[in-house]
């Protein structure tokens, strides 16, 4: 008690010194905290990812060409068998396809939907949980080849978590195109799924209409939207050689393979680069902070020496003096301790800092134990006369 | 059985050729309520002696005995605790902390005591009053004249219920007139409460109002 009243009286002849010192060292926190948060963001990412392909790997076919190639195969009727050849080939393996399409969306009674379309093995891959019916996504989830009207169709959905209250099961609706689905359930809360191909994160299934692939195999530009939405997951990569060499010999789509791991990586590594900066201003502002601090220390032991001799002669311990000394730095630290956990929670991040903070403190210990000893505190007390 | 006894107490500072030996086999014994005036020349260790015997310096060689109890088996927070219950310490220039009003100064070994703020305050109160210096506990160390000053001092030595005073030259700030003023007060205070009265001074004056003096000559008792 007596030590922090001794300390408050300290700080009351610097407050704002006090104050800074506080917002630098919150601040620098905080960085840290977020670059810890972010590194493992992303190690926990490829982690749930390489859950998902378990030994298999995921490839994707990525785009080589110009804008002009596909204006130039759009407008010649001479591709539509050759598409239909490859459209086969992978229909031929379509138990290993994966995720089609993501990247229209629709309106729906004013709200904006991301539609995605899959294959029946998206629910059984990322273990989508939902209030639906497995032997109806068996069923009707498969791919749908089909030459025709469109705008028949029905389509089967399953809708995102958040459509759940506006909608029931059975349900029939139209999107603003024209498109009829009927709604074969929902997805529960919390469901993700990854698609690294278009960024590394979890994609959350809340604003979704969920439906299954209908390729057109009379129109090249449904049949080229299909080919580039396949996520092939195979155990090797020779499984696709059959599909590719199709590919190749009739040069068909300028395109190579990808793995999620390769992409995984690659994401990874432009993730990192974008926290080297990051890292180096926060590391130097804790660096500073912290020199700051044990400059500060120096100086309060400087000044106040006499002081502490003189409380030595009143009955103070060692301790007293070091308590006192350090209680100073304990407010700075914990101030930015508890801030980083009101931020970041109980996480890793949170972890980081009170082990980063601990470290500070142990530190600032040692140092003030080296600059303080009992002799030489004492000697202050014989008269300089 | 005395007070104080000292066995051949040895004192060096420093390591290998720097090495000084501060006291070279002090023996004594001091009974309580004992007033007792240490004189010698500069140097000759009377301040190491006087630290020794208040617990804010550790000796090298000798046995120490306070009360019939072996201080080498003290630990370091008995040790602090004596220094906050037993003994007094007034100094050459005072020791009072500029920061701190007067009654806060005087009140500082309370700090260390589990009393309240109430009862501290009325003990600093009352010392204050003892030596005089009541009207001036809110003014600040630096407005005080050394007769003052010492005054102070003094409150602060006697206000934990010291019974055992240890001075290293009180008076030697002092012109001689304050001197006898302040040396008065010392002797009233401690034949009132039988306190245990060490003094260290230069000053044969100062070493007159004592029952005993002890000269020191290079670290050994002449
Ligand atoms: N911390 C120290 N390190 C080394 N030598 C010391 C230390 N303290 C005291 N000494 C030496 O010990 C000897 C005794 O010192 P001490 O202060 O006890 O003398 P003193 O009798 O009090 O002198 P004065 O009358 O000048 O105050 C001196 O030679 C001094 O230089
Ligand atoms: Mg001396």
């Amino acid at each position: 008690m007596k030590n922090i009243r001794f300390c408050m009286a300290a700080l009351r002849e610097d407050v704002l010194g006090f104050i800074f010192k506080i917002v630098q060292m919150t601040i620098s926190f905080i960085i840290i905290g977020f670059i810890i948060s972010g590194i493992n963001e992303n190690y926990t990412l490829s982690r749930q990812i390489n859950n998902i392909m378990g030994n298999q790997e995921i490839y994707v076919l990525k785009d080589n060409n110009a804008n002009s190639y596909y204006d130039e195969i759009m407008s010649d009727k001479s591709y539509i068998p050759k598409f239909q050849e490859l459209t086969e080939a992978a229909l031929a393996i379509q138990d290993r396809i994966l995720v089609m399409n993501n990247v229209n969306t629709v309106g729906i009674d004013y709200k904006q939907l991301d539609v995605l379309e899959v294959s029946d093995s998206f629910f059984e891959k990322y273990e989508i949980k939902g209030d639906f019916d497995e032997l109806a996504i068996r069923n009707d989830f498969t791919l749908h080849r089909y030459e025709g009207d469109m705008d028949s169709i029905v389509k089967p959905a399953i809708l995102g978590s958040g459509l759940k209250g506006k909608y029931q099961k059975g349900d029939e609706i139209t999107d603003d195109a024209g498109n009829q689905y009927v709604i074969y359930g929902f997805v529960d809360d919390k469901q993700y799924y990854a698609a690294p191909i278009q960024g590394k994160e979890m994609n959350p299934l809340d604003d979704v209409i969920i439906t299954p692939v209908y390729i057109d195999v009379n129109d090249v530009d449904s049949m080229y939207f299909f080919l580039y939405g396949c996520q092939f997951l195979v155990d090797d990569i020779s499984e696709l050689d059959e599909f590719m060499s199709i590919n190749n010999k009739e040069r068909i789509l300028e395109t190579y393979l990808v793995s999620y791991t390769k992409q995984l990586e690659y994401i990874g590594n432009e993730y990192l680069n974008s926290f080297v900066l990051e890292g180096i201003l926060g590391i130097c502002l804790f660096v500073f902070a912290f020199a700051g601090m044990i400059c500060t220390m120096f100086q309060r032991i400087a000044d106040n020496a006499y002081e502490y001799a003189v409380n030595i002669l009143c009955g103070a311990k060692l301790t007293d003096i070091y308590a006192r000394i350090i209680m100073e730095f304990v407010m700075i630290i914990m101030t930015g301790v508890i801030v980083t956990i009101c931020i970041f929670r109980i996480s890793l991040a949170s972890l980081g800092i009170v082990s980063l903070a601990c470290l500070c403190f142990l530190i600032m210990c040692l140092f003030a134990k080296y600059k303080i000893d009992f002799e030489s505190l004492v000697e202050n007390l014989r008269s300089k006369g | 059985m005395s007070m104080i006894e000292l066995k051949g107490i040895k004192k060096d500072y420093g390591k290998g050729d720097s090495i000084v030996h501060a006291l070279r086999g002090i023996t004594l014994s001091i009974e309580e309520g004992e007033a007792v005036a240490i004189m010698g020349t500069s140097g000759c260790g009377k301040s190491t002696l006087l630290n020794i015997l208040g617990f804010i310096d550790g000796l090298s060689e000798g046995e120490y005995i306070l009360d019939g109890k072996d201080v080498s088996k003290f630990t370091k927070s008995e040790m602090a605790k004596y220094r906050n219950r037993v003994f007094g310490f007034v100094v050459q220039d005072f020791a009072l902390v500029s920061r701190l009003r007067v009654d806060e100064n005087v009140m500082l070994p309370l700090e260390y005591t589990k009393l309240t703020k109430k009862e501290k305050y009325k003990m600093a109160e009352n010392i204050l009053e003892k030596v005089g210096l009541s009207e001036k506990k809110n003014t600040y160390p630096s407005n005080l004249s050394g007769g003052q000053k010492q005054r102070v001092a003094i409150a602060r030595a006697l206000v934990n219920n010291a019974s055992i005073l240890l001075c290293d030259e009180p008076t030697g700030a002092l012109d001689s007139e304050t001197t006898k003023e302040v040396m008065e007060l010392f002797m009233k205070i401690s034949k009132e409460n039988k306190k245990t009265l060490i003094i260290v001074t230069h000053d044969i004056e100062v070493a007159k109002y004592c029952d005993r003096i002890i000269r020191i000559e290079d670290g050994m008792i002449a």
